[in-house]
């Protein structure tokens, strides 16, 4: 799985959680899930445990709280399937 | 030091949660997940932990030693009256209105007694962001006996954050003042919490 695939499977799964859907018609990897999509803290907490499911790894609460941006958890789907 | 955090008991997103085995897995310490298989309002029951676990995130993260936000390591007593994280213990108080549809934690550093907490409804559409800095200001001008545009609430820039900002402060023709304050908002409500002294 290349890096665009995961991007676009990544912003599917945020998709539903996002409070600000007009910053999704600007995503990139620099965007902020909390801060520009505003996915609030409980609704990341699914996010995660869909990341989880649909890319079969498991992401540690330190990697979850580690990821700031939507290319960060990009990069870390991707480490993960190294 | 203080922390708050409110919950929309009625947005529809939060309605099955309590029947997830993964995300309680993820959220709760086994004490809590005992303790939340006996109670007969499990959602209710759910979300007031959960806000008491961010209630309290957003108390350690004032501390000063850096936190990783694991919920399952903020650990809530059986009574709803404290959480406790590695060696701090903060203290508790829940208040649940299930007709207006909210939870409400505030958590305390011990030995602070005089602090103020209140839930406001805003209107759809409303910046709850903005409205939650209106409600505590407003609150903050009366009991400091000053007007209101003599106050501000600011979040100072802290590199690493989730937002590269630390948690707000209260100042007073621009200075802090020993108030220490937090803020929440979820769905149709704003909330404030307030350590005066
Ligand atoms: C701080 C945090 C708990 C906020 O939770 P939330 O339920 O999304 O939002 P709330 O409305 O309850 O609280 C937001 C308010 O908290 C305050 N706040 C922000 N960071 C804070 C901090 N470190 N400490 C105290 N208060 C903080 C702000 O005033 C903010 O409101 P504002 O942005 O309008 O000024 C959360 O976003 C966070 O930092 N998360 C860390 C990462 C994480 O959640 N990891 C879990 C991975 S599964």
């Amino acid at each position: 799985m290349d890096q665009q695939e995961v991007f676009t499977k990544v912003v599917g799964i945020l998709k539903p959680f996002v409070k600000a859907p007009e910053a999704l018609a600007t995503v990139s990897m620099e965007t902020s899930v909390l801060k520009d999509l505003k996915v609030n803290s409980a609704r990341l907490v699914d996010v995660v445990l869909e990341i989880e499911d649909t890319f079969g790894i498991a992401v540690t609460d330190a990697q979850a709280d580690s990821v700031k941006t939507v290319g960060d958890a990009v990069n870390l789907i991707l480490a993960a399937k190294a | 030091m203080i922390g708050d955090d409110v919950v929309d008991l009625d947005d529809p997103a939060i309605a099955a949660h309590h029947l997830r085995p993964r995300f309680l897995d993820r959220v709760l310490h086994p004490s809590e997940r005992a303790a939340l298989s006996a109670t007969r309002s499990p959602k209710v029951f759910l979300w007031s932990l959960f806000a008491a676990k961010e209630a309290t995130y957003k108390l350690v993260s004032k501390l000063g030693t850096p936190v990783i936000f694991a919920h399952a390591e903020f650990v809530v007593d059986d009574g709803f009256r404290s959480v406790r994280h590695r060696d701090v213990e903060a203290v508790l108080e829940i208040e649940t209105d299930v007709a207006r549809g909210f939870t409400h934690a505030v958590a305390r550093t011990a030995g602070s007694s005089r602090y103020q907490r209140q839930v406001e409804a805003i209107p759809v559409g409303a910046d709850a962001s903005r409205e939650a800095r209106q409600a505590l200001l407003r609150a903050m001008a009366a009991q400091l006996e000053c007007a209101p545009s003599e106050l501000i609430i600011e979040r100072a820039p802290k590199p690493g954050s989730w937002d590269g900002f630390g948690p707000p402060r209260l100042l007073r023709h621009g200075v802090p003042t020993t108030v220490d304050v937090s803020l929440s908002h979820d769905g149709r409500f704003v909330s404030f919490a307030a350590q005066l002294w």
